[in-house]
């Protein structure tokens, strides 16, 4: 039971510190603007050009089926070693 | 050994007809959307105004619909399954399902013959009109009407939706509500790819200086920047390990506690999409770092996939030491290396294969160059359980060798192959010192004439096919055949090989090289000779998309 609670609480603490940073970036600009911030790597200025943006391929559907039959495969081997007990 | 042929004739028992008759159809049907997915294209009804274009415009949504209330229907209704058969199988022994065939045919090329306008080669939205609609939906819909009686008579269809419109209803309620989902998952999108974006921008700039960030979703290093789009965000993701843990906590549920167990949901979630985040990273830092090439080629294209693989077990682990599992933890362990009963000794070799070369294909430019990595892998574990293999030690005939000359032949013809990744093979060895070539290839013939088919025919001829008869797949002797085994097999076979109908039709002709004889090691004789000849046709004629 007391894992149980620990992986709800740790599960609940990870996605609120997912949602929190929404908005963290008007945060950010905010801290930036100050100088005692402005030395710290996260207010560091972007390049002011764009580098140049790769075409990326679709996923490959093949490998979808891989990673599923894998998946499946696991599954099987699980109700194997159910049914063998049972 | 019962023979086989006899269960292939049309008259071999009233049980052996009717499964073969759902089957067939089901075959056809699957056949006839393939072809009409592939014949017909949907014009831009969006950019055309009235109410037909918006009708029209909603038909791919109603599409959607449709197989979200089958996906739910097959889900909800799957306990049932076996009564809702043995009412139809006592379909009258003359039902003449053959009239009903060739009206199913008539009414398909009506069908096709009044969607032409629309949807064919030169589709034009401007076609559609109220009476073409009208058209259209009674042709398809006869069409429908004439392919269920082929299956049955119309009074067994009643009696039917008679006894399961409950589960219809909740079916058809579930199936709206997962395309809702969907929907709302749409729309949320932008807010999980803001947040996606933010968090790789910050564990970017942990170890680059100079990191880009645009809020449009670009961001990397000046020498590569990747682009969060919808299906970057991380929401695909996750709704592939709420499907996952949807299915596990429905065929484990016997095994699971519950409220416990749906914890799953919120740790999978959260696991899947942190994942997506370390990923883009990764990609980002490989392809500034290392090779643009494998991040773009390689491992953008493998790494999520490897990610699900990774959590979805993970998952399944998880859920033993968290006490959601009603079975001992001291027996609990699915991933527990060394228990050797049979079914992992036919199942794990393929498994280490699959989960080699998706791992073989994170780390390349689109050439594999590690394959030796998977040979090695895999023939690992086939000595690893040699010991299991001992009852398919027999002689084999020259029956595999012949099929496997056959299936050879077929996949020349149905492979298209593309040219221009077997170029991009030869010109990657090409640029490697001779010796190195060489060993590559030593392990490529290996890989494709020894390791992959038996790890292959272990898992289809040897375990799934069986297993698609009896959940005792032990009982059932190796050549024992049926329809439904035969077909599902070689389907799922095929669906594993980036040329699915060439796969299918190579993994038909592999069970029946098992069922001449009953003997797997025909079948692993085919596959062998089959990929031997492949190998070839590579080397020997410079067929090099073959391999690509």
């Amino acid at each position: 039971m007391k894992k149980l609670i620990c992986a709800m609480v740790a599960s609940l603490a990870l996605s609120f510190s997912i949602s929190t940073p929404a908005y963290a970036g008007s945060l950010t600009s905010f801290l930036c603007s100050f100088p005692l911030f402005e030395r710290f790597q996260f207010c560091a200025k972007k390049p002011s050009t764009p580098p140049p943006v790769a075409a990326v391929p679709e996923i490959d559907a093949a490998s979808g089926a891989q990673a599923i039959a894998l998946v499946a495969g696991v599954l099987l081997l699980g109700a194997e070693r159910l049914r063998r007990r049972g | 050994m019962k023979p086989v042929v006899q269960n292939l004739l049309p008259n071999a028992g009233e049980h052996s007809n009717w499964h073969s008759r759902w089957i067939a159809v089901a075959v056809l049907f699957a056949a006839e959307i393939v072809w009409g997915i592939n014949t017909f294209t949907v014009p831009d009804f969006s950019r055309q105004s009235g109410a037909m274009a918006h009708l029209l415009v909603w038909s791919e949504t109603a599409l959607k619909i449709g197989f979200a209330f089958a996906a739910t229907f097959l889900i909800c209704l799957s306990r049932r399954f076996s009564e809702m058969s043995a009412d139809f199988q006592i379909t009258p022994p003359n039902h003449r399902w053959w009239p009903w065939l060739f009206g199913h045919l008539l009414a398909l090329l009506a069908f096709v013959k009044v969607a032409s306008p629309v949807f064919g080669p030169h589709a034009s939205a401007a076609a559609a009109s109220p009476v073409w609609l009208a058209s259209w939906l009674a042709t398809g819909a006869l069409a429908l009407f004439f392919l269920l009686l082929i299956l049955a008579p119309l009074k067994c269809w009643v009696r039917l939706f008679t006894r399961e419109w409950k589960g219809l209803s909740i079916s058809a309620f579930a199936g709206g509500l997962a395309w809702l989902s969907g929907v709302v998952a749409q729309t949320v999108w932008r807010p999980l790819a803001e947040m996606t974006l933010w968090l790789v921008h910050h564990l970017l700039q942990t170890i680059y200086s100079d990191v880009y960030h645009d809020p449009q979703g670009l961001v990397g290093t000046p020498n590569f920047v990747a682009g969060i789009a919808p299906v970057c965000s991380g929401y695909e993701g996750i709704g592939l390990i709420i499907v996952f843990v949807a299915i596990y906590l429905w065929f484990f549920r016997a095994q699971l506690k519950f409220p416990h167990a749906l914890l799953l949901f919120p740790l999978g979630i959260v696991a899947i999409w942190l994942a997506n985040v370390v990923r883009i990273t990764l990609l980002i830092v490989i392809g500034s770092s290392i090779s643009p090439e494998i991040a773009v080629q390689g491992f953008h294209s493998q790494a999520g996939w490897i990610a699900f693989c990774l959590i979805a077990l993970g998952l399944i682990a998880l859920s033993h030491r968290l006490h959601v599992s009603r079975v001992p933890e001291g027996e609990s362990a699915l991933l527990a290396q060394g228990h050797s009963h049979h079914a992992a000794a036919l199942l794990a070799p393929l498994l280490s294969l699959l989960a080699a070369s998706m791992l073989i294909a994170a780390l390349s430019s689109g050439f594999h160059a590690l394959y030796p990595l998977g040979v090695v892998v895999t023939a690992t574990v086939l000595w690893r359980f040699r010991h299991h293999y001992r009852p398919y030690l027999r002689v084999p005939s020259w029956t595999g060798v012949m099929i496997g000359v056959v299936v050879f032949g077929l996949w020349l013809l149905l492979v298209r192959g593309e040219e221009s990744q077997g170029a991009q093979l030869a010109r990657q060895l090409d640029t490697w010192p001779f010796w190195l070539a060489a060993v590559w290839i030593i392990f490529r013939i290996a890989g494709s004439v020894l390791t992959v088919p038996i790890a292959e025919e272990l898992a289809f001829r040897g375990y799934l096919i069986r297993k698609l008869v009896a959940s005792d797949f032990e009982s059932v002797p190796p050549g024992h055949f049926t329809w439904l085994s035969f077909v599902l097999s070689s389907m799922l076979f095929g669906l594993l090989h980036g040329d699915w109908i060439a796969g299918v039709v190579a993994g038909a002709g592999f069970a029946i090289a098992l069922y001449v004889r009953g003997q797997l090691i025909d079948a692993v004789l085919a596959h062998m000779t089959a990929n031997a000849l492949i190998a070839v046709a590579v080397l020997g004629f410079g067929h090099w998309h073959l391999w690509a």
